[in-house]
């Protein structure tokens, strides 16, 4: 555990000594101010429908960010041929990948959590409630984990950050586009499918309020399954 | 990096391995010993090609016997004879290279587990092991169990050996391969796997529990107690369909709706469908579209349309509930006509101006979510005659005008004939200075008093989420209810009406169980007034006082 925070703290800070952090954290509030600031002050939308739009606009750049800002996280340390001393290092495998776990998710959680003031701003002349607005953000942190956990994952696979993005991208494309296929296969595993896409079905009970256990667990498991495929890939050097 | 330097250490050179000396060294270099090889490296695509084909031949090109019954057959073969082959070399190596192979052989004859898992969901594989005769619950039950099973297998064997092929490629040529790179590779994609299926099946239980807490603003429809009551009072079997794709947005809104009305609703049977999966049916219940629920009872059926979309069908969800009552109550209870009677100026009056009273509206709406059909009756729809044939019940609401002696007439030889008559009156309405005809009020207006009321009633309160009567009664829905007797005193100041009927078979509970009462019906409103006033001159008391008089205390009730 204690390495796992002191990897967490020294990738936090990694994080703000450049300018990746800060640079992430600005285009997505930009880009969320501008998506809401469309939605919100030019359609003729009610409240709950407006604070809607919003969690699916944050949906879209969260997962973006999470990509982008786990992509150095292992093969930044490879490039630099670092990794080389995390791992003669004293630290498991489990632990260098829960501790850059924690360092990105904290970053998307404070990039997040920085978009509080447009929810907050539909209350001035609108009606929506605080329990919508909880569950909502719930499920951008849910997702945001669940996007940093394959973004770490492709990292880990990849021996570039570049290549670490388009892996990222690559397997997360398919993931959202689940629900399209399960749309051209039969049943049951339409149903299987659909169930494992990674927005349309499990992110829409979090857009419009209401907290369902199947979606909250959906994104816990993919977050530990990434986790484990990267703590997996790490341990790989014992028999590649 | 490390990595790498790993790789460069421990992996056994092929080179080293299985070249042998080189040429310049001479007599004296001694020739390696030679490699002793494994299974051939087509073994593995083989495999794979032949899973692949079986599930082209399975699920794409199912609607092409031939092409199916092909690619079916060839995959088999192939994943097959590729696991003969992986056998083979256990009898001619040892050491680390005999427990490669035993292991890929192992993964190789889990994979055709898995096939032959898959083979027995199919229908001629259930037929064949009795799975077909079960009952259609066990049925699917067990189908779901092997369809989980053999995906899980299939699974658990292939990742795991692709993982170990990959720990397997840079040493296969070597004189011994490391058995422990191989099975930690293996472990590795096991482990991956087994966390994908529990994880998998975790959301799937997740999913089917469905304990969700909305915190939205405009909720969805939930069954309300009323809609619940009548769906676990229905005495016949009806069947509700919700026809959607499999995959919709406002698919498991609707199933959940109508999954928490049939909870405890033994007569209720929930599905919902997808419509092109079931056409036939589909036609039969006349659904066209999709984003349809159609309530079925024997050869009746109603529709309710949705919608697919979530810019259409948000409104209707927000009023699911009561669309869906209303549709449930025309199902389950025949077409009826009531008559109000109009000319009078009653509340249902549109010519005195006072139809759209409020109240009045509630109880038209009411009457109409039961299945009323309401019509007005006055002398120009033939009051002056006689009630039509077709009345089921015939209302009287706060006339303020006196009827003709002919209507009245009327009035009274449909209620000596058993027909149903509610009279409601408020003296408070009497139209002031204006002349009435004395008329005398019939048997069927008898006030109630409050001081001569020793025993209590139920009261029937118009209330719009007040639950209807089912059950046969009257030789209709509505069963024998609680007797109603008269209220006590103090109960009957009250702004809803209520209704007393001395033979039993009048229940309280709803404005439709208000006017199946017939025959002697009493109809009091405020205090226990008579339900029929002569309306008399002079102030309001000293019209109560003249007309209890005149009624005697014969009027006061049996």
């Amino acid at each position: 555990m204690t390495q796992t925070l002191l990897i967490a703290r020294r990738e936090l800070f990694a994080y703000f000594r450049s300018p990746l952090g800060a640079v992430v954290i600005a285009g997505v509030l930009l880009i969320d101010g501008i998506y809401f600031y469309w939605k919100g002050l030019t359609e003729k939308l009610l409240s709950a429908q407006v604070l809607q739009e919003f969690f699916f606009g944050a949906s879209g750049t969260t997962m973006i960010a999470a990509i982008v800002l786990s992509m150095r996280l292992l093969a930044e340390e490879r490039q630099l041929g670092t990794i080389t001393l995390l791992n003669t290092s004293p630290v498991r495998d489990g632990e260098i990948v829960m501790g850059k776990f924690v360092s990105a998710f904290g970053v998307v959680a404070l990039m997040t959590g920085l978009t509080i003031y447009m929810p907050l701003l539909i209350l001035v002349n609108g009606k929506v409630s605080g329990g919508h607005i909880a569950v909502g953000y719930l499920g951008l942190l849910l997702l945001g984990a669940a996007s940093v956990a394959i973004g770490l994952f492709a990292s880990a696979l990849a021996r570039s950050q570049v290549v670490a993005l388009i892996l990222g991208a690559l397997i997360m494309a398919p993931m959202l586009l689940l629900w399209a296929l399960a749309r051209a296969v039969d049943p049951p595993f339409n149903g299987f499918l659909s169930a494992l896409s990674l927005h349309h079905e499990n992110f829409r009970p979090f857009m419009v309020g209401i907290l369902e256990l199947g979606a909250v667990a959906y994104y816990v498991l993919v977050t530990y399954f990434f986790l484990l495929a990267a703590t997996k890939t790490l341990e790989a050097r014992r028999w590649r | 990096m490390a990595l790498d330097a790993d790789k460069k250490q421990s992996k056994p050179s092929d080179k080293t391995a299985a070249t042998p000396l080189e040429p310049g060294l001479g007599k004296t270099a001694q020739p390696a010993p030679r490699a002793a090889s494994g299974a051939p490296l087509w073994v593995l695509p083989a495999y794979l090609v032949g899973m692949v084909l079986v599930f082209l031949g399975q699920r794409v090109l199912s609607t092409f016997d031939t092409a199916s019954m092909v690619a079916t057959v060839v995959g088999a073969l192939s994943a097959l004879c590729a696991t003969v082959v992986r056998f083979m070399p256990q009898y001619r190596v040892g050491g680390g290279r005999k427990e490669i192979e035993r292991l890929l052989a192992v993964l190789s004859v889990t994979g055709l587990v898995a096939l032959g898992l898959y083979a027995v969901t199919t229908d001629a594989g259930a037929e064949k092991i009795g799975l077909a005769s079960l009952e259609s619950d066990a049925r699917e039950r067990w189908l779901g169990v092997l369809t989980i099973a053999w995906i899980a297998l299939c699974a658990v064997a292939i990742v795991p050996m692709l993982f170990a092929e990959a720990a397997l490629l840079p040493m296969r040529r070597a004189a011994h391969p490391e058995y422990r790179r191989v099975r930690a590779a293996v472990v590795s994609g096991f482990s991956l796997v087994l966390a994908g299926v529990y994880g998998s099946l975790l959301v799937y239980s997740a999913d089917g529990v469905d304990i969700k807490a909305d915190y939205s603003y405009f909720k969805t429809s939930e069954p309300s107690e009323s809609t619940k009551k009548i769906a676990a009072a229905l005495t016949e079997p009806v069947t509700v369909i919700a026809f959607y794709p499999d995959v919709n947005e406002i698919r498991p809104e609707v199933e959940r709706y109508l999954r928490g009305v049939a909870s405890g609703a033994a007569n209720l049977q929930v599905e919902v469908q997808d419509r092109l999966m079931i056409p036939k049916r589909a036609r039969e219940l006349r659904a066209t579209q999709d984003g349809v629920v159609v309530l079925s009872r024997g050869g009746v059926t109603e529709s309710l349309s949705i919608g697919m979309d979530e810019r259409n069908a948000r409104p209707k969800l927000k009023t699911l509930d009561r669309d869906f009552q209303e549709k449930l109550m025309k199902l389950v209870r025949s077409r009826r006509t009531t008559y109000l009677t109009a000319g009078h100026g009653e509340l249902s009056d549109q010519s005195a101006g006072t139809a759209s009273d409020k109240g009045l509206r509630v109880i038209r709406t009411l009457l109409q979510k039961q299945n009323y059909l309401v019509k007005d009756l006055g002398l120009a729809q033939g009051l002056g005659n006689d009630v039509p044939e077709d009345a089921d019940v015939v209302m009287v609401l706060g006339p303020t005008e006196p009827f003709a002696p002919e209507e009245l007439g009327a009035l009274k030889r449909y209620a000596d004939r058993g027909g149903k008559l509610l009279i409601t009156v408020d003296p408070d309405s009497l139209r002031e200075g204006a002349d009435a005809d004395p008329t005398a009020p019939t048997d069927t207006a008898t006030p109630t008093d409050a001081k001569e009321a020793p025993e209590p009633a139920p009261r029937a309160e118009l209330r719009p989420d007040a639950p209807a009567p089912l059950g046969p009664a009257d030789g209709r829905e509505g069963g024998p209810g609680r007797p109603l007797s008269r209220p006590p005193a103090g109960t009957q100041r009250t702004a809803s009406a209520q209704w007393q009927r001395g033979d039993g078979r009048c229940r309280a509970g709803s404005a439709a169980a208000a006017v199946e009462c017939s025959g002697e019906l009493r109809a009091t409103r405020r205090g226990g007034r008579p339900a029929v006033f002569p309306r008399s001159s002079g102030t309001r008391k000293a019209a109560r006082a003249e007309a209890l008089q005149r009624l005697g205390p014969s009027a006061l009730g049996d």
